[in-house]
């Protein structure tokens, strides 16, 4: 045993070292803490929801009929924006496309400041929302986008609740073709979704950068061999198959999809680059010159593309193409049913649903909400839109009934799968 | 200290219950999705084995496994080539960059995995880097398509993202050969390459053995590289569950499918385990004959 | 015997795989400092509009919010547990403790995708709503082998004598935990909970399947990339790769004062 003091081994720190390393960490974590909350000083910050305790998820599917806290009649006006509600602030949980709640509108921010909603917003990517809505935390979302193709299948599905013309006045006021649709009326003056944008799928290209492109088949033409990108989803490419044989996408048989359309669809496979996981990944796709065509092209790329500048072109196919009608819809176990009907109102008044449809290059259901629309927007849609939009257009379906006499979506996600992985 | 039998089961029960909880529960409940067909997010009718039998017998399912093989098969290979030559060099590389490498590599570890993914668009791309500057020497007239959006770009992607973790692990195990034996082996009259294939090699071959499959696992798991650098030609498994479970809710075929790659991953280790005690890149089974 | 090598083959083959490896992120980092918006080459000029824009968007700061609450919340807990567990697995060698080890590895054998569908299957089975906790789990059973391996590897080479020592000049268990034991492996866990931290503002694959309605920064990247062009995603994706580093950087330093370098505490590996 020697006689020497000990000596504090190696690596034993004095508390004093302890804390200067754990104070830098602190100071470190709070100063980015500080700096995030600067950030956010502007608007009310939607706090993290507080899910400690486990809520019941729907697990059975919820009939038709409302079965979200219903909105108290009160005293006459109500809320400004939901005649039936209180109130309408809160917190509001949106599922929806990038751009429908108006981000750069700035009539849109100002709705959404006078209601006094917090919006949580998720942008959609992929488009099966029935899953998304029967997943565990479906409970979390007030109100989702539904295409027009989908509204009966989610209804009957049970994750959309019924809104009536109280709710929202201004349905009153939809061209008839729209108003007494059973695509979204239920019965009279109640309707399962909010109707409020429409716009065509066609095809994107840069304009000078190829030729003309005028149909769907020419996009066939061996020179666009693996130069061509799409949107990486069923109900769109079997739509976009369908129009191409010249079918109809809202009445497609099973041997009409898994024979013509299947082929015409095999035969785009080889021109095939990229399955976009998104609509957005389309545009930058064909900015950066990887594609030269965008098949499931929207008009919307048209200002997005000027704003990356390239001339951005769309083309409604010869063979004729099919439409799209977004429309609202709101869970029946909302948590904020008011704050979704504020936006169900504010999608169809037109002093909100006028820009906002504008910035999207969409149009709306009623002529007041169209004629406040930007002409320059306007004018790329028919004068009449009953007779020459609604009408000239393709709408696709999705049949959810396997003993229907139509293909169901089911079989539809079967053939672009196999299309997909074909060799 | 010593610590008693009560002790240690208390300090080892968070541990288990965070493991059993969420890694070994949700597993048997995934088995019990994966017996029944699936609806509409709900599982319908009696139990059955239908959704193994469809992928195995479905063609689709064949082209879904050969992208995925010929994805992850080189990935593998050039990960795990080239985490050991990263890793060689920081353990019997003799220079003063020893230590920079070291940090370098476990910098390129940390590094975020999607700004990776993001990157390397913009540099295999059409206007890309790699074209752009192919271009301005004038090695080619049009841009190279097959850089992005091919299988190629994937497994470039996913070697940037794996390689680094392969370097680690034989880092660790080169650490653990005795530069003794090598130095043996010289004095003995064996080569370079001799040393480093007769006793190197077969001394870390646990680690070489436990990296390639574990990357090869890695790899067919990732459903966010193929599908953003990919293109058309990368489905491979792992998009297919992530989308079963994400998009489509058949919870019953992506889990399927799950057990399946598993069951794949315990095949594939055999085979190369077998495969390397063959050509005696492991070490001897030590044992009394 | 010492001589001067000539460069050798596996010194270019390391320079080579280091540029290939940090190519992607120079390109990133260089593009978030891009003044024109188009993600092509050349390189336009140099301009900070995009740290400006992100910081001024509302998505962007609340997802960072969110990662940093995760992050935080997750180096507490895989610290916690993972510590608790090293410490039972150094003392004591036992059919309990070899069982634990192998159950602590599986979360890193295993793809992250496949523990993200099992979270949904908990999620669904047990009610639970994904968000911030269900995150925070998913992240903290994949942070914890990493912290175990940190741990393990410096309580083994912590000197146990020490402890005996105290104990034999008359310290209570309570005051050698607290006087010994603590600030000797208190750097390690501070390492490793910065390590844990890092790992975690990253996570990308499982924390698709838990975030439910809440966002992460890797989450606001993959937005971004699914929607339109914009080198934002460079400025978020270069704050994505700083984040972790600074961490990083800071569990280096603890570790070079835990005694042990960051080359030994890895090099111990599997030991």
């Amino acid at each position: 045993m020697s006689n020497r003091p000990l000596q504090r081994p190696d690596g034993v720190i004095s508390r004093r070292h302890f804390l200067y390393i754990a104070g830098g960490t602190v100071a470190v974590t709070a100063g980015a803490s500080v700096l995030a909350a600067c950030g956010a000083s502007a608007t009310p910050t939607p706090t993290t929801a507080p899910t400690s305790s486990p809520t019941t998820a729907p697990t059975t599917a919820p009939t038709a009929a409302p079965t979200g806290a219903a909105p108290t009649p009160t005293a006459a006006g109500g809320a400004k924006w939901a005649p039936t509600c209180e109130t309408t602030e809160g917190k509001m949980a949106l599922y929806s496309w990038a751009g429908y709640e108006g981000p750069e509108v700035p009539e849109m921010q100002a709705f959404w400041k006078e209601a006094g909603i917090s919006l949580d917003f998720k942008e959609v990517s992929a488009v099966n929302m029935v899953t998304f809505m029967k997943a565990p935390g479906a409970e979390n979302w007030d109100a989702f986008t539904v295409n027009q193709g989908d509204n009966n299948y989610y209804n009957a599905q049970g994750i959309m609740s019924e809104i009536t013309i109280d709710e929202v006045p201004n349905l009153a006021k939809m061209y008839p073709l729209v108003k007494d649709n059973s695509i979204w009326k239920i019965r009279d003056g109640v309707y399962n979704a909010i109707p409020w944008t429409i716009g065509p799928l066609g095809i994107n290209y840069i304009k000078g950068k190829i030729e003309d492109i005028k149909s769907y088949n020419q996009v066939l033409d061996a020179k666009f061999r693996n130069r061509v990108g799409c949107f990486d989803d069923p109900l769109n490419m079997i739509s976009t198959g369908a129009c191409a044989v010249e079918l109809d996408p809202g009445k497609l048989t099973r041997d009409e999809l898994n024979g013509p359309v299947k082929d015409w669809l095999m035969k785009l496979k080889p021109q095939l680059k990229v399955l976009s996981p998104s609509l957005g990944d389309q545009l930058t796709l064909l900015v950066q010159g990887d594609v030269d065509i965008q098949l499931v092209g929207l008009l919307w790329n048209i200002p997005q593309g000027k704003e990356q500048g390239v001339d951005c072109v769309f083309v409604y196919p010869e063979e004729g193409t099919y439409g799209f009608v977004d429309s609202v819809a709101i869970t029946p176990w909302a948590p904020n049913r008011c704050a979704a009907l504020a936006y169900a109102n504010a999608v169809m008044t037109p002093q909100t649903a006028g820009p906002l449809n504008a910035s999207i290059m969409g149009i709306g259901p009623t002529d007041e909400i169209n004629a406040a629309v930007d002409p320059a927007v306007r004018d790329l849609y028919p004068k009449d839109i009953e007779k020459d939009f609604f009408g000239a257009m393709k709408w696709n379906v999705s049949y959810y009934d396997p003993a229907g006499p139509y293909a169901t979506i089911e079989e539809w996600n079967k053939v672009w799968n196999d299309v997909k992985t074909a060799g | 200290m010593r610590i008693g039998r009560r002790l240690e089961a208390l300090l080892i029960s968070p541990l288990l219950v965070a493991m059993l909880g969420f890694i070994v529960f949700p597993v048997l409940v995934l088995f019990g999705y994966s017996l029944f067909a699936w609806l509409y997010v709900q599982p319908q009718g009696d139990p059955t084995l239908n959704n193994y039998i469809q992928v195995l017998t479905d063609p689709l399912y064949r082209t879904i496994a050969v992208n995925t093989l010929l994805i992850g098969i080189p990935t593998a290979a050039l990960s795990v080539a080239g985490g050991y030559v990263l890793a060689y060099y920081i353990v019997f590389g003799g220079s003063t960059w020893r230590g920079i490498v070291l940090v370098l590599v476990v910098t390129a570890l940390m590094a975020s995995f999607l700004v990776r993914i993001y990157a390397w668009r913009t540099l295999l791309g059409a206007t890309g880097v790699v074209n752009s500057i192919l271009a301005g020497l004038g090695l080619v007239d049009r841009p190279v398509e097959f850089f992005a959006f091919s299988k190629l770009a994937a497994v470039i992607a996913e070697v940037s993202v794996f390689l680094p973790l392969a370097a680690l692990t034989f880092f660790a195990a080169l650490s653990g050969v005795s530069p003794d034996l090598r130095g043996a082996a010289r004095d003995l009259g064996a080569s370079r390459l001799q040393a480093l294939r007769r006793i190197t090699i077969p001394l870390t071959g646990p680690a070489i053995l436990a990296s390639t499959a574990l990357i090869f696992f890695l790899s067919a798991g990732d459903f966010i590289t193929p599908v953003f650098v990919g293109g058309v030609e990368s489905v491979t498994v792992g998009i297919v569950i992530a989308n079963a479970f994400g998009v489509i809710g058949n919870f019953g075929m992506g889990a399927a499918l799950s057990f399946l790659v598993l069951l794949a991953f315990v095949l594939v280790y055999a085979g190369l385990r077998a495969g390397m005690r063959a050509g005696n890149f492991l070490p001897e089974r030590t044992g009394q004959p | 015997m010492t001589r001067r090598q000539p460069i050798s083959g596996l010194a270019i083959g390391t320079c080579l795989i280091l540029l290939f490896l940090f190519a992607p992120l120079a390109v990133a980092t260089l593009y978030a400092f891009n003044s024109s918006s188009s993600l092509s080459w050349p390189f336009a000029g140099f301009s900070t509009r995009w740290f400006e824009k992100i910081f001024t968007d509302q998505r962007f700061i609340s997802s960072l919010e969110t990662s940093f609450q995760a992050a935080i919340l997750t180096a507490i807990l895989a610290t916690a547990i993972g510590t608790f567990a090293a410490f039972a697995f150094s003392r004591v060698y036992s059919r309990l403790g070899s069982a634990g080890q192998a159950l602590g590895r599986l979360p890193v054998m295993l793809p992250p995708v496949f523990i993200g569908i099992g979270f949904i299957a908990f999620m669904r089975v047990t009610s639970w709503s994904p968000g911030l906790p269900t995150i925070v789990l998913g992240h903290t059973v994949v942070a914890i082998p990493w912290v175990i391996l940190v741990m393990l590897s410096r309580l083994r080479s912590f000197d146990v004598e020490l402890e005996f020592a105290a104990r034999d000049l008359g310290a209570g268990a309570w005051q050698t935990i607290r006087r010994i034991t603590i600030p000797t492996i208190a750097p390690a866990m501070l390492g490793a909970a910065l390590l844990a931290f890092s790992w975690s503002f990253d996570e990308t694959l499982i924390t698709t399947f838990t975030a439910g309605t809440e966002t992460t920064v890797p989450l606001y990247i993959l937005g971004k990339m699914r929607r339109l062009i914009d080198p934002s995603g460079n400025a978020v994706a270069t704050i994505l790769l700083l984040i972790p580093w600074i961490a990083f950087g800071l569990a280096a330093l603890a570790f070079r004062r835990s005694g042990t370098g960051l080359g030994a505490v890895l090099g111990q590996q599997g030991r």
